[in-house]
């Protein structure tokens, strides 16, 4: 019985080519999209899932601050039994690393004894025993082994420190996996940092916020146990004694990525789409399963006749419904594995398809087989319960005019996924456009940057004369307006930040400013402009303990105008810092952040290698030119050693570039759900035709025109598209609104965004019914009236 | 008595009344009959033949079929009771178009739980009995009418029915396809199948041995 079933099953494959692939590619792509984003989305559920302890792990926050002091974790161990491990991470060192002629410029992190313990990173080479406790030792990645080693083994390999006769030894080589939220390139313990760097030493004190602090607590210890002797341990040892106001908690790590880390819109959005194109694709499955199977009811009708029970009729189309959905399965894998490497590719990421390790893919695409066959072999055999034996032999599906309703329902359920897909679209793009078009308040066509990278030469003192020569030939050239050198550049500003005490009545006591240290000549090289006072020009002026402050900071501290005001940093005893200018809020960082007070504090330095960036304002029209004579000169005083020269803008653009990658994420799935909708609709208009056939005829006889015929029939359809639109625009609405809650500076969500998306809809729902309308419209009403 | 209907009336509501097809029909069958069943259109002919089928219930009277009270009968013991008895034969002939001569005559002796051996048997016996064993993989697209109908007929019979319903099985043929049906039906009764057809030709009817004529759902009595 099987046997014949299958039989029956493939030879109406053969007979319904067009249909079945349709159909099965449909669902394919459905199912495709849907494990692709159900990946996405599991890897960011799952992060750090990996390591064992993985439920004990907590992060340690100063307050808000995930920095932490220094002697912290010592002293937790000393005072909270509860802690059975922890390890700190000291991360802001980089310097030169080399292996023979590779090198390159390496963050190294500074971890505790206890760092392989907390974190069960799997070890590729050597193990966790005995790997950071050597002095020297060192742990790398298995991106950072193949950077240097290429395939060779890389235990015991050496790496050699700046150009120093000091040499780091590979003692483990770990595979990190891609959803860690600790991603490292290379670690060594604390007492190797502070032999290669002695003023590490230094910061590690009662006030600095330099390490990162993990700690790991005793199976069943909640942080509320020990969070007293925390807040004890703040008020013993934090400056000033007695008087620090700092909370220590705990955030646990299984939240820390949900938290800090993951764009959580994305996360509900992307869900969102995976659903919707998942359901859009099984409702247009079961909707051409029925469809098709009820254009064989004479057969159904036939077999009865000849002695068929319902439970053998149940047994074939259920045989068919999983056949199909099986083939459309295993469809959707292949469709899956063939994209997922441009997926990773285009959106960064690193997934792979393992069900046999993971066992939730294994049951999804199980599940999605066992829903789609049942429910697509269910109904339609619920419409041949219900027929008469006598009408089925005719071929005649259902008596009566009913069903349309349910069947119109799901046109509009997918309509309105598409539509808000599409809409949604337009507005991730609205916004990026908005973010990348906002004046940034600097220029950003006439400035060119070189990102000055000294860690790549030997001589330091060679190196520093050369950039300073540089400098001055190029400040010389007759294209150049002004050049400045400085520690950050617009979009790249580090994340430094201090306390700092106005001196006088003020609206506040203290305030946390970003700090950033920019030399001579900054503000003018960049044309930020000034709303009060000015400063750092070149000059004889002297700008020592000088501060530049930008309209937000002034804001807060209640400063009308840079009239010398004075604030002490640190402390209310701190170094003097003068206020001589404010700026206007140029875009230092992407807009999508509140701009915060920011301080510019003026730096000269001696050692030249000192400084991050040098920048060169070119006069109008210039920059082209300018940016071939720094060419040359560099090509001339460094040859061999490939600079980064970029204009202002490049880095601040790159911080959209997530939103950008977010936006051809939504365009491609509303391309594929307007794509399945129309599958969708294309299958059910096909239906309808042919079942008005007679009418059609009738009209034409009676002289309908073929437009008044194409009107009557698409009507009908579009009627429903158009209300999937009124479903559609509050839904997407009311999601964008969410989305844009995200963002410091957002664009309006216009009435466009959804007419144009609308429009779009509905204009390739016209173009779909009418491809079938229109065949039924010219036919010739004596084929259609003989029928009967 | 194979069949035995008395009083059967079957009617549709239609705008609030009753429209009648079929008004008290009393009829009795004996095994080996060979009747035909005559009338205008839509005078409830096909009507009556579904109903001595099983394929159609009715709303009044008895029917007993081999001394089985039909009209009592769940409908899973009717079906049981049809797919045991009667064999059809129908005008356009309603084979399924994706299987193949040998597949259409094996398709009934499935759900009769036949095992693999006996269809194949018995499809053989049948097969040559009508002639066709050259052509048992050809799908039903790649027969004439008469050929087509003949694999119908020989389908109907492959469950060694004691009743065929033939519902005018020459409608769709040309006169000398439905004479060599016709002759085939002559032959079957014969050898001891009972036929009830339904017909309009007055020729075709002369193959029986009884006449019923129906004119709007009531039998004419002669």
């Amino acid at each position: 019985m099987l046997r014949h079933n299958l039989k029956i099953f493939f030879r109406n494959i053969k007979n319904n080519k067009g249909t079945f692939l349709i159909n099965t590619f449909g669902l394919g792509i459905g199912i495709a999209s849907f494990l692709l984003l159900a990946l996405y989305v599991h890897s960011d559920l799952t992060y750090n899932h990996f390591h064992d302890n993985f439920e004990n792990i907590y992060r340690v926050r100063d307050d808000n601050s995930f920095q932490t002091k220094g002697p912290l974790l010592p002293k937790l161990f000393e005072d909270i039994p509860e802690i059975e491990n922890g390890t700190r991470i000291f991360d802001w060192e980089r310097f030169r690393m080399s292996h023979g002629e590779v090198a390159f410029q390496e963050n190294i992190f500074y971890v505790d004894e206890g760092f392989f313990s907390v974190f069960t990173f799997p070890f590729l080479e050597g193990s966790a025993k005995n790997t950071v406790k050597d002095k020297y030792g060192v742990v790398i990645s298995s991106d950072f082994a193949k950077k240097y080693f290429g395939d060779e083994p890389a235990l015991g390999k050496r790496l050699q420190i700046k150009f120093e006769d000091l040499f780091l030894e590979v003692k483990g080589v770990v595979a990190i996996p891609a959803n860690s939220s600790v991603q490292f390139d290379i670690v060594a313990s604390y007492e190797t940092g502070e032999e290669i760097s002695p003023w590490i030493k230094d910061i590690h004190d009662w006030y600095n916020l330099f390490s990162i602090t993990y700690v790991q607590l005793k199976d069943g210890i909640g942080p509320e146990v020990i969070d007293g002797k925390l807040q004890q341990i703040v008020k013993e040892n934090y400056l000033p004694i007695g008087q620090n106001e700092t909370v220590i908690n705990l955030l646990p790590f299984g939240e820390y990525h949900a938290a800090e880390e993951s764009n959580q819109t994305l996360i509900v959005i992307l869900s969102i789409i995976a659903f919707g194109i998942i359901s859009i694709a099984i409702v247009n499955f079961i909707n051409l399963t029925i469809t098709s199977v009820l254009s064989r009811i004479k057969e159904i009708g036939i077999k009865k006749v000849h002695g068929a029970s319902r439970s053998d009729l149940f047994g074939q189309i259920m045989t068919e419904s999983f056949a199909v959905s099986f083939i459309a399965l295993f469809l959707g894998l292949g469709l899956m594995a063939l994209f997922l490497p441009t997926f990773n590719s285009l959106f960064d990421t690193d997934l792979n398809f393992t069900p046999f390790q993971n066992p939730v893919f294994l049951w999804i695409p199980l599940m999605i087989w066992a829903v789609v066959g049942i429910l697509s072999g269910l109904i339609p055999s619920m419409f041949w319960a219900k027929g008469k034996l006598t009408e089925s032999l005719k071929g005649i599906a259902f008596s009566g005019k009913r069903s349309s309703g349910a069947r119109h329902s799901l046109i509009v359920i997918q309509f309105s996924i598409a539509i808000v897909l599409i809409s949604g679209t337009f507005l991730v793009r609205k916004q990026v456009n908005a973010m990348m078009e906002k004046d940034p308040l600097f220029d950003t066509e006439n400035v060119i940057i070189t990102e000055l990278q000294p860690w790549q030469f030997p001589d330091m003192e060679k190196t520093s004369n050369e950039y300073k020569r540089i400098a001055a030939e190029i400040e010389a050239s007759p294209l150049v307006e002004t050049v400045s050198f400085s520690q950050c550049i617009p979009g790249y500003y580090s994340e430094n930040y201090n306390v700092f005490y106005p001196q006088g009545d003020n609206l506040l006591e203290s305030i946390h400013l970003r700090k950033a240290y920019v030399g001579e000549n900054y503000f003018k090289t960049f044309g930020i402009q000034f709303l009060s006072g000015g400063g750092f020009e070149k000059g004889s002026v002297n700008y020592e303990n000088a501060i530049i402050l930008n309209k937000t900071a002034t804001q807060e501290l209640g400063y009308k105008a840079a009239s010398g005001q004075v604030l002490n940093e640190t402390s209310t005893t701190g170094d003097i810092r003068k206020l001589v200018g404010i700026v206007d809020d140029f875009s230092y960082q992407g807009v999508q952040h509140k701009s915060q007070p920011l301080a510019h504090i003026f730096s000269e330095q001696e050692d030249f290698t000192n400084w991050g960036y040098f920048s060169i304002k070119a006069r109008k029209g210039a920059s082209l030119q300018v940016l071939d004579l720094l060419k040359q000169k560099w090509g001339l005083a460094f040859s061999g050693i490939e600079p980064k020269f970029y204009f202002a803008n490049d880095k601040l653009t790159e911080q959209y570039k997530e939103y950008i990658k977010i936006n051809t994420l939504v365009a491609w799935f509303s391309i594929l759900a307007i794509l399945l909708s129309c599958m969708g609709l294309f299958t059910l208009a096909a239906y309808a035709m042919a079942k008005r056939t007679k009418e059609i005829g009738i009209r034409k006889v009676n002289g309908a025109t073929i437009s008044e015929i194409l009107i009557l029939l698409n009507k009908d359809f579009l009627k429903w598209v158009l209300l999937s639109f009124f479903i559609a625009v509050p839904i997407a609405w009311y999601g964008m609104y969410r989305w844009l809650e995200g963002f410091a500076y957002k664009t309006t969500i216009s009435w466009w965004v959804f007419g144009l998306a609308g429009t779009v809809a509905i204009g390739i729902a016209i173009l779909t019914v009418s491809w079938q309308s229109f065949s039924a419209a010219i036919a010739n009403p004596v084929e259609a009236l003989k029928e009967e | 008595m194979l069949i035995q209907l008395s009083n059967i009336f079957k009617w549709v509501q239609q705008g609030g009344r009753r429209v009648f097809l079929l008004k008290d029909i009393n009829l009795e069958v004996e095994e080996g009959a060979f009747i035909s069943i005559m009338g205008p259109s839509g005078s409830g002919k096909s009507t009556l033949l579904n109903v001595i089928g099983m394929l159609d219930v009715f709303d009044e009277g008895k029917y007993n079929f081999m001394d089985e009270p039909v009209h009592q009968l769940k409908e899973k013991h009717r079906s049981a009771l049809y797919k045991e008895s009667i064999g059809f034969v129908f005008q356009a002939y309603h084979l399924i178009d994706e299987l193949t001569v040998y597949e259409n005559l094996e398709m009934p002796l499935l759900y009769k739980k036949f095992v693999g051996s006996e269809r194949k048997a018995l499809v053989a016996d049948m097969l040559d009995r009508f002639n066709m064993v050259g052509k048992k993989d050809l799908f039903p697209s790649q027969l004439s009418g008469g050929q087509q109908q003949l694999v119908g007929v020989a389908r109907a019979l492959i469950g060694k029915p004691k009743l065929i319903l033939a519902d005018e099985p020459t409608g769709n043929l040309n006169s000398k396809q439905g004479e060599e049906i016709m002759a085939l039906f002559k032959q079957l009764n014969k050898e001891g199948v009972t036929i009830i057809q339904v017909t309009h030709s007055e020729k075709n009817a002369a193959y029986g041995n009884k006449v019923i004529h129906l004119l709007d759902g009531r039998m004419e009595k002669k």
